[in-house]
């Protein structure tokens, strides 16, 4: 056992009993929580590994960005504080997603371990200046489209939110694709690309009196 | 050997079926069809007489080739057609036949609103008849025997929107296919025994092959002829074709396509005479079906039909002919007996028509006195009638009594049951036809009691003084008395009365031409035509004459006994019915066929439930499968997460696993 | 110096894990963890890949962060798909039969 195993092992049990957590725990918001701990643990292991850069990223957008946009939509939805049982599916379910989910556990380890598992390997020091260098360079066109992405998820975002539904007030919806001001929209419309002309700071609340 | 005989031949088969192909063209129009028909059907008259000419001018057998030979190998199909003086003689009796019946019904039809399909088709019957009087290849003659049999079909179901008529065709069409299987069966074994379908090799080579296969071939070849000349078994189907127009009844049933087979016979008559079974059959079949059809032919109610079982009587008769006669004698007796037949009973079938159309109707009762009311008609009904029964000059004596020298000569030269079977029958034939036909005259010339008394008061008040019983029979009465005026104007009334037109010229021309021949025919022996010699057998022929008369008293005698003057009424009402039924043979053909039948059922009640059950079958796993996908669509996501990841999962194991 | 099987098995666990969130949960946002733990465990294989075995275009850590990105992107639109599903039904439960 080297340093670097008895690092990773550490750091990878602590990833694998959060994430098992953040699946089974019938709390809603510990679940996100737990969600912060595996996805940090992660840029952990990502650092052993020798992967700064990625890790710093991943830290930075995944438990920066996503995970509060997690936090946020449970909000939003009126995700029930505390124990919530009648949150969990049958358990038919639940054994057909252990079946499931032991399933893809033994599929991937099959075809991993006896082909890679065996092996030792020494990772490469972080090399941002390398990354850079590709990522600028070789992977520029991925890059490009990659930020259309981005821009198209925005704009999705904004249709979606602004889609006109059965009950409907003409109501607003939060949505952060980005740590960037949301615009907030008006009357509901079909054209997807919104206008700017009204633009809100900050995220305003629905008006919580549509359904129940 | 001359070219202008073979285009004239080619002619007379070409230009009745161009006719026919015409006229389905402009069968809209009635006077253009009707022209167009009555044109191809003279074309050929011309043609065939040119023939004739030519032939008996300068004697010859000539080979007119057709389309070229077909190229088969080993067997040689010339497709040509022969001309010698057997075929011209028959082509011209069938052409004025043929124009005769196409000028008839130009008026029978007139308010027909298919006149002009009816006339195509005749033309195209006319030109199958030829193809099979001229061909000289056993090919043509099937191809001609064929397209008649269609005809036929067309012909009777003409009345299309009557399902009697509708049933007899196809009735007759059904038996006659069943026939010729047998027929084509017989070309098969000739062509084959001789690797080529040309009749004169035919002819030549199969003397001296086994006797054996010859008379199979001919037994299967009579099954044929039997069935399209409606011998016994196959003969039902002809009283039931008079459904059809009467003039399609003159021409195919009565002196054309029934007679198609003695026609064949006749021309294979040379190798005919060596097969003694086949002869045999042949004179028993005929033998039963002259005596029978005569004999139910007296107690038809409707006398359409007894025109029908008469002809299947004098068929048999002229079939018998060719069973019979030595080979010295020829196939002259049964050829000359099928032109005179043609003309007599072609007369008879336009003339009842005629009568049909003035009295509206083809039953006895109805036609009851027909020719007293309608003098026109006496002269060619009588002239058919007499040459029917066989009394001398009429050409219907000169053919019986050839015949019945054949028979004679057979029986005194050979002694063969066959001779003695065929004169026997003969005899009773003879007797039954007269007893027939003074029925039938008799039923025509009944006066209704009134009318009787009229006509004696109008007698005793005439001035005119002649022997009125002999005018009567032979004039019409004169006009300007009152009674005969009224009689006149009652003729009249009743003619135009069905809306029906009266008779063209063109149609009382066709009956005088045909009734002319009926009476002059018998002529056609001292020309070399037919190629018999004039002979006649004296005593015979007294004889028959005697039996004649002894038939005419007898029913005479019968008639007077009963009140409506037919004869056939003192078999009472229920033996009529039977008699009209054909004694139930229709009852023999079901039963035949209805083991078939079943047989038939079971086969299609076995492909429905047990090979269809399958393609069923898949209906009812399809809608299953349906229904299970259905079910299938919970419309929770939850639910169509499991079944994607789980979908998943698969391929990727199968990928990993199989790989 | 580092067995592979070590980060290996951490994938695979991740993944089970993952697709037992996926299937198991009946809030919405609960199955989008699961999905981001999936995510996540092939980014870390992309990194180790890249970390042990790198190419000259650094292919492991490159589409790490393009990874990333997606990721990002995708949660963008699938949580405004939610709220979008919570205002017109009430609520996001994803065992209850859709309309």
């Amino acid at each position: 056992m080297t340093t670097l195993d008895i690092l990773f092992g550490a750091v990878g049990l602590i990833t694998a009993a959060s994430a098992v957590l953040a699946v089974t725990t019938q709390q809603l918001v510990h679940a996100a929580l737990w969600l912060i701990v595996t996805l940090g643990t992660l840029a952990g292991c990502y650092l052993i590994l020798g992967a700064e850069l990625v890790a710093l990223v991943q830290l930075l957008i995944y438990v920066g960005a996503v995970v509060v946009l997690v936090l946020f939509a449970l909000m939003l939805t009126r995700a029930p504080i505390g124990r919530s049982p009648e949150q969990s599916s049958s358990a038919v379910q639940r054994a057909a997603a252990g079946v499931i989910g032991a399933g893809t556990t033994a599929l991937f380890a099959s075809v991993l371990l006896p082909a890679l598992g065996g092996e030792i390997r020494t990772p490469r020091a972080g090399d941002t200046q390398g990354i850079a260098t590709q990522l600028f360079g070789s992977w520029v066109w991925p890059f490009e489209l990659l930020s259309i992405l981005l821009l198209m998820a925005l704009i999705a975002a904004l249709a979606v939110s602004r889609m006109p539904t059965v009950s409907a007030a003409p109501g607003v919806s939060a949505q952060a694709a980005a740590p960037a001001a949301p615009p907030a929209p008006t009357v509901p419309a079909a054209p997807p690309v919104p206008s700017v002309s009204q633009v809100q700071t900050g995220p305003t609340v629905p008006a919580g009196g549509e359904s129940a | 050997m001359s070219d202008p005989v073979s285009h004239s031949v080619q002619l007379v088969i070409l230009v009745p079926f161009l006719a026919a192909i015409l006229g389905l063209l402009v069968s809209r129009n009635r006077a253009v069809s009707a022209f167009v028909a009555s044109a191809g059907a003279t074309v050929s008259l011309l043609a065939g007489t040119y023939v004739l000419y030519a032939i008996h001018h300068d004697p010859f057998t000539q080979q007119v080739p057709t389309v070229g030979a077909l190229p088969l190998g080993r067997l040689q199909i010339p497709l040509n057609l022969l001309v010698d003086d057997l075929s011209a003689i028959v082509v011209v009796a069938v052409a004025i036949v043929g124009l005769a019946v196409q000028l008839f019904s130009t008026w029978y039809l007139h308010d027909d609103d298919r006149f002009g399909v009816f006339v195509a088709s005749v033309s195209l019957f006319l030109a199958a008849m030829f193809l099979v009087v001229l061909s000289g290849d056993l090919v043509l003659t099937l191809i001609g025997w064929e397209v008649m049999g269609w005809c036929s079909y067309l012909l009777i179901g003409h009345n299309s929107r009557k399902e009697s008529a509708n049933k007899a065709a196809t009735k007759a069409f059904l038996v006659t296919r069943i026939a010729d299987l047998a027929f084509v069966v017989g070309l098969i074994i000739l062509a084959s025994g001789v690797s080529t379908t040309s009749i004169p090799v035919v002819i030549g080579a199969w003397p001296d092959l086994p006797g054996a296969s010859l008379t199979a071939a001919f037994f299967c070849l009579l099954i044929g002829v039997a069935g399209k000349s409606a011998q016994f078994p196959f003969h039902d189907w002809l009283p039931d074709a008079m459904e059809g127009p009467t003039p399609a009844s003159a021409l195919i049933h009565a002196a054309t396509m029934v007679a198609a087979g003695t026609f064949f016979l006749a021309r294979l008559f040379p190798i005919f005479v060596l097969s003694d079974p086949a002869r045999l059959a042949l004179a028993v079949i005929t033998a039963v079906t002259m005596v029978g059809a005569a004999v139910i032919a007296f107690g038809q109610s409707d006398l359409k039909r007894m025109l029908a079982y008469s002809t299947l009587s004098q068929i048999a008769l002229m079939l018998s002919a060719l069973a019979v006669a030595p080979a010295s004698v020829g196939a002259g007796p049964g050829v000359l007996h099928l032109l005179s037949h043609a003309m007599f009973k072609a007369l008879l079938f336009l003339a009842f028509g005629w009568l049909s159309v003035l009295v509206s109707g083809t039953a006895a009762v109805k036609m009851s006195g027909g020719v007293r009311y309608h003098p026109q008609l006496r002269l060619p009904i009588a002239i058919g009638l007499l040459a029917l029964a066989g009394v001398p000059p009429l050409v219907g004596f000169v053919s019986k009594e050839y015949i019945l020298g054949a028979a004679f000569d057979n029986v005194s030269e050979t002694g063969s049951v066959a001779g003695w079977i065929v004169l026997v029958a003969f005899g009773v034939t003879v007797v039954l036809t007269a007893a027939y036909c003074t029925r039938a005259w008799l039923v025509f010339t009944h006066l209704n009691p009134q009318d009787e008394a009229t006509r004696r008061a109008t007698r005793e008040a005439s001035r005119t003084v002649v022997d009125v019983s002999l005018v009567e029979i032979f004039t019409e009465p004169a006009p300007g008395t009152a009674a005969d005026s009224s009689a006149a104007s009652a003729t009249s009334a009743v003619e135009h009365d069905h809306g029906h037109a009266g008779i063209f010229f063109s149609a009382r021309l066709a009956i005088s031409v045909l009734a002319f021949l009926s009476v002059i025919g018998g002529l056609i022996i001292f020309t070399p035509l037919v190629g018999v010699e004039p002979h006649l057998v004296w005593y015979l022929a007294t004889l028959s004459l005697l039996l004649i008369t002894a038939a005419w008293v007898v029913v005479r005698r019968l008639a007077s006994m009963s009140s409506s003057g037919d004869a056939a009424d003192l078999l009472g009402a229920r033996r009529m019915a039977m008699f009209d039924n054909g004694f139930g043979v229709d009852g023999v053909y079901v039963a035949v066929v209805s083991p078939v039948v079943k047989l038939a059922r079971i086969v299609v009640t076995a492909d429905r439930q047990v090979i269809d059950a399958y393609v069923r079958g898949t209906v009812v796993v399809t809608r299953w499968a349906g229904v299970a996908g259905e079910r299938a669509h919970t419309r929770k996501p939850s639910s169509y997460l499991v079944w994607l990841l789980l979908g998943l999962l698969v391929v990727g194991v199968s990928g990993v696993t199989l790989w | 110096m580092i067995h592979l099987w070590l980060p290996l098995s951490l994938v695979c666990i991740l993944i089970g894990a993952g697709a037992y969130g996926v299937i198991a949960r009946r809030n919405a946002v609960l199955v989008l963890i699961g999905v981001e733990l999936i995510l996540n465990a092939a980014n870390l294989l992309f990194v180790t890949m890249g970390s042990v075995r790198g190419d000259q275009l650094r292919t492991g850590h490159v589409l790490a962060l393009f990874l990333i990105t997606i990721a990002a992107a995708e949660m963008g639109v699938a949580l405004a798909v939610i709220l979008a599903l919570f205002r017109d039904r009430g609520h996001i439960d994803l065992s209850e039969p859709g309309s």
